[in-house]
């Protein structure tokens, strides 16, 4: 009798391993594959060694068995749960028909797998960007954010750039708030300092305190001033503190962010040459606006489209945006495996939401930096806030010398 | 040849090919924690593979391996998930 209840426990435990390799091998991304591994390994194994356990039938046997469960049934959640955490944490990619992450701003999501193979199971949406029943295109009239946020850094053309996209973007219903930021992180870097030299440091930290104050100051009057000419509705608002933080929870009460490009909130008192322009660089707000001094109306807009669940929702929230409504879309795409599937469906997105859209010429190579007016044709380039894979024809876009709007 | 027999040739059989598939993840990744699943299961799998053995040989003394085996591979996949962690964790202070 024990006999045939060891041998279809064997069976059954192998079984229930064959599926859940099965699953590992083919399921899409690393999350759905260790559901397939942990939960059905556990069973498996646990009946396999149950099995074993009543065809031996003896005590020593049992005993050694129900030890093994016991401790297979403590560790596997255990481990499961922290590769599970390592590998939201350490960036790998979502399958794209992911519904739902609830540990979205919870939890920070880097970005190691670099591994141009890594990406390229995943460029497979299915039904990610589906036309959403609800969202309608929208009106023609209100074709202007509708709150808008400028940050004042100070640096080369700063000025000049703030009033370029107030002139271009701003309607005369937007209300557009003026937030003046010092970076208290950044003008308290002092450098290394010899013996004796903190009481200098303190001095050189107050003094760059003072100028920046200054510069601040009277950017604030000058776009206040400017602003009050053309009729706008504006509010001023000044804060210190760690100006990445405080732009971000600024922005996101707001449709649209300008960032004047390779400018900083150190208002051009840091230390390091170059400074500003890689933090202002870093920045990573759906929204913003990276507006060069000479930024003009767009006669076309321009997204770069990864094929990735972050690229389509990127594209979602763009189509949300409420200006540039009437200017004709181009979206181009890596190349890479199910692009094309990917372009098709944000082609099929943007058309329902009636926008003038149209498939890019050619797809670009991922790896390689993308030269900006061979990309866009003067058009405004749009890429996703966040790249999956921070690739370089994604970074070259970022870092190039020409306003881009973050999506 | 038994009934036990037989479903033992069979439970192995599948193990066999079990392993196959995760092996074959395991190599082909694509991303390090693809391949750090696969060795979570194939460490699960080798505990299954080695109790089959202890039955077929009837030696006792090879579930004590698979104890053996069921902590290598937790501690094992525990490093590995610290590793990940650690490896993509930004060296300078955080992105905005």
């Amino acid at each position: 009798m024990s006999e045939i209840v060891a041998a279809i426990l064997l069976l059954s435990g192998a079984t229930i391993s064959l599926i859940a390799a099965i699953g590992v091998a083919r399921l899409p991304d690393a999350f759905l594959r260790m559901h397939a591994a942990t939960k059905a390994g556990v069973v498996g194994a646990g009946l396999t060694l149950l099995g074993v356990a009543f065809a031996f039938d003896t005590g020593e046997a049992w005993f050694r068995v129900t030890l093994i469960v016991l401790f297979l049934l403590v560790t596997v959640p255990i481990s499961s749960h922290a590769l599970g955490r390592a590998a939201y944490v350490g960036g790998a990619p979502m399958w794209s028909g992911t519904v739902m992450d609830e540990l979205k701003g919870v939890l920070p999501r880097h970005a190691i797998d670099a591994d141009p193979e890594a990406q390229r199971a995943i460029a497979m949406p299915v039904g990610a960007a589906g036309p959403e029943a609800g969202v309608q295109p929208a009106p023609q009239a209100a074709a202007a954010p509708r709150r808008m946020l400028l940050a004042l850094a100070d640096g080369a053309g700063a000025a000049a750039a703030l009033r370029a996209s107030l002139e271009v973007t701003a309607g005369p219903r937007t209300e557009v708030t003026l937030l003046s930021l010092l970076c208290t992180p950044s003008l308290n870097q002092t450098g290394p300092m010899p013996v004796g030299g903190a009481h200098f440091g303190r001095r050189l930290v107050e003094a760059r305190f003072a100028k920046a104050r200054e510069a601040a100051a009277s950017l604030a009057t000058q776009m206040e001033t400017f602003c009050q000419t053309q009729g706008y509705h504006f509010r001023m608002r000044h804060e210190e503190g760690d100006a990445g933080a405080l732009l971000g929870q600024a922005a996101a009460h707001h449709d649209l962010t300008v960032l004047p490009r390779g400018t900083w909130f150190d208002h051009a008192q840091a230390l390091e040459e170059g400074y500003a322009a890689q933090r202002s660089a870093r920045v990573a707000l759906p929204g913003l606006l990276l507006a060069t001094p000479d930024f003009t109306m767009p006669g076309a807009l321009h997204f770069l489209h990864e094929g990735d669940l972050a690229s389509s929702e990127a594209l979602k929230r763009f189509l949300g945006l409420s200006f540039l409504t009437h200017l004709p879309l181009t979206i181009t795409g890596l190349d890479l495996d199910g692009a094309e599937a990917a372009l098709d469906e944000a082609v099929a997105l943007a058309a329902a939401r009636e926008r003038p859209v149209h498939r890019g010429p050619a797809l670009l190579h991922p790896d390689r930096p993308v030269p900006l007016p061979a990309f866009t044709g003067g058009a405004l380039a749009i890429i996703p806030a966040r790249s999956s894979s921070g690739r370089t024809a994604w970074r070259s876009l970022r870092e190039m010398e020409a306003s881009v709007l973050l999506a | 040849m038994s009934f036990l027999t037989v479903a033992l040739i069979f439970s192995a059989l599948m193990v066999a090919v079990a392993v196959g598939l995760t092996g074959w993840r395991m190599l082909h990744g694509p991303g390090i924690a693809d391949r750090a699943v696969a060795m979570d299961l194939l460490g699960l799998l080798a505990v299954a593979a080695t109790a089959l053995v202890a039955l077929g040989g009837g030696y006792l003394a090879l579930l004590d391996i698979a104890l053996g085996l069921g902590l290598v591979g937790f501690i094992g996949a525990v490093g590995v998930a610290t590793f990940i962690k650690r490896a993509s964790e930004p060296p300078e202070d955080q992105d905005v």
